[in-house]
Parts: structure tokens; sequence; C-alpha cells
């Protein structure tokens, strides 16, 4: 149940998280389908999907969860099928399964293209939701590992910030799977996943400039 | 050190199709504006063959033009090959962040 692992003070802020990191990966998306189109490469092309998908699965979340709120602080009630599966795990499980795809296309991303052809098989991992965030963490530390070893090659404030995103990220992914025992955990998670996309965001506006 | 007889030379990256039009286009900045085509065929590295193509489809989209310059032909950048370029630094930058080669 979703208020046994968020502190009461949090609530709303974790929408309000989700919102802001929906739009900057949407924003993200954006710069990369032009990538896209100018080099036609398919790394690009995944960058640009995995983007998308991460800000429509961050959106779903948005929604759900906030109407998560808005029914509790209205009727206080927060299921909408039955007791056992409300809507908010409903968003979870829509962007579990869309930020799965968009870490396996980042993932490819970093791969060379003859190489490319292991992250699919990430798709078909059947898992339980309790164990979602630990594959999520497990793929996206992979891709902040080789953003870092990239930055460590060039040394680069703009690759700086990608890999810092990256890790936050993955400290997200890692964070959750424990907040059923701290709700502490939850909101150190959500900090986690604002910064890393704040990161994310700064990258963008010094490129754009 | 002498490196052994059976050493291969490391491959030089090949460049993408963007990048040759950015160097092309970044020459003729380098050149005050204007080249004539030999100079823009050693500075872009690439056969005579090549570099037409790549100079027509250059024309084709207004990112140059051709001009007379004491006699001579020269291929001059336009002010939307500049702006181009200008995009391309960004969209090389944003890549470039990644690590992802454009």
């Amino acid at each position: 149940m979703i208020t046994d692992i968020i502190p009461m003070r949090f609530y709303g802020f974790d929408t309000a998280i989700y919102a802001f990191a929906a739009l900057i990966g949407l924003a993200i998306a954006y710069k990369a389908y032009r990538l896209h189109a100018l080099t036609g490469k398919k790394q690009h092309f995944y960058l640009a999907t995995a983007f998308t998908l991460l800000g429509i699965g961050l959106a779903t979340l948005t929604l759900t969860s906030g109407f998560t709120y808005y029914r509790y602080f209205i009727s206080g009630n927060l299921s909408l099928f039955d007791l056992m599966f409300n809507i908010d795990d409903l968003g979870f499980w829509i962007y579990g399964i869309s930020s799965l795809v968009a870490y396996s296309l980042l993932a490819m991303s970093y791969l060379p293209e003859s190489r490319a052809k292991f992250a699919p098989l990430i798709f078909f991992t059947t898992t339980y939701f309790a164990y979602l965030n630990i594959i999520l963490f497990a793929v996206m530390a992979y891709i902040a590992f080789n953003a870092l070893r990239h930055w460590l090659e060039s040394r680069n404030l703009n690759s700086a910030l990608v890999a810092a995103g990256f890790l936050l990220i993955a400290g997200f992914h890692a964070a959750l799977p424990f907040a059923t025992f701290s709700r502490l955990l939850y909101v150190v998670g959500h900090f986690s996943l604002v910064l890393g996309f704040i990161a994310l965001l700064v990258m963008l506006i010094r490129v754009g400039k | 050190m002498v490196p052994p007889p059976d050493a291969k030379e490391p491959e030089p990256e090949r460049r993408s199709q963007v990048q040759i039009y950015a160097d092309i286009l970044r020459l003729l900045q380098r050149k005050g504006g204007a080249a004539k085509p030999t100079h823009i065929l050693y500075g872009a590295n690439l056969s005579h063959k090549r570099l037409l193509k790549y100079l027509e489809v250059l024309l084709i989209q207004g990112f140059i033009e051709q001009a007379s310059m004491g006699g001579r032909m020269v291929y001059r950048i336009t002010p939307k090959g500049h702006v181009f370029l200008k995009e391309l630094k960004k969209i090389e930058q944003f890549s470039e962040a990644f690590g992802v080669p454009i």
C-alpha cells in the first residue's frame, strides 16, 4: 500500500518530481530526435526512443500518483480496481516496463552496433514487481558505468553531468526496493531522481547555448 | 621503439557523412568564407569524385554557393551554412555528452 512506504509530509512531492523528470526526459528526447534526423544513426534513434519512453513512463506515473493523492485527500480511498491493486500500482507497472525498455535501449546506444543484440533479452525477463527496481538499477548502473568511462576519457563537463545524472537515477532504483523497510529511503530515492534529472537539465541548457 | 614489421597501423576513424559536410563548411569558414575547389579537396581529405558529390548536396541545400573571385570559380559558405554549423555544434556537444559519436 502506498501509505506504507511514503512519509506523510512527502505526499505530493513525488508527483511533482515525476512531472519535472518527465518534462526533462521529453526535452532530451526532442533533442535526440533532431540528432537522429541529422545523422540517421541507430544509436541516436535508441537514445531518442529511450528518453521518449522514459518521459511517457514518468508522465504516466505523474498522472496515476496525482490521481491517487487526489482520491486520498478527497475520499480517503486509494483503491480503484480492488484493495490489492490500486491505480498507483498500475502507474508503477507502466513506468517500470517503459523504463526497462528505455534503459535497455540506452544500454544499446553504448554498445557497438555488432554487439547490440544482447540488450533486447532484457525485455523478456519476467519478474515480480518487487524485483523490478533491482533489475532497473542493474541496467542503469551499466549505463552509468559507460557514461563515467566516457567522462574519464573526455574530461568534458557535459559528459560529467550525464554520468552524474545516470548515477543518481541508478540511486533512485537502488533506494526504492528498501523503501518498505525505511520510509526515509523513499524520500532519499526521489531526491536522487530529481537531482539526476537536474544534472541532465543543466547539460541540456549548456549544449543549447 | 621500432614497431614489429607485422604491426598494423591503427585504422583512422571513419568520418560520418555529417562530419564530412561539417569539415567542408568549417574549411570554408577558416579560409575567410570562400575557397577554390582544389583547396577544399586537400583540406577535406576527399577524392575528387566524392568531393563533387558532397559539394553538390551542399549547393542544393543552400549551405554553399558558387562565386567568381579573381576570374577563378570558388565555393562560398552562405548565411544558411553558418547557421547550420552553429546548430551542428550544439548537436555535437549533446551527442558528445552521452558519449555517442555523431
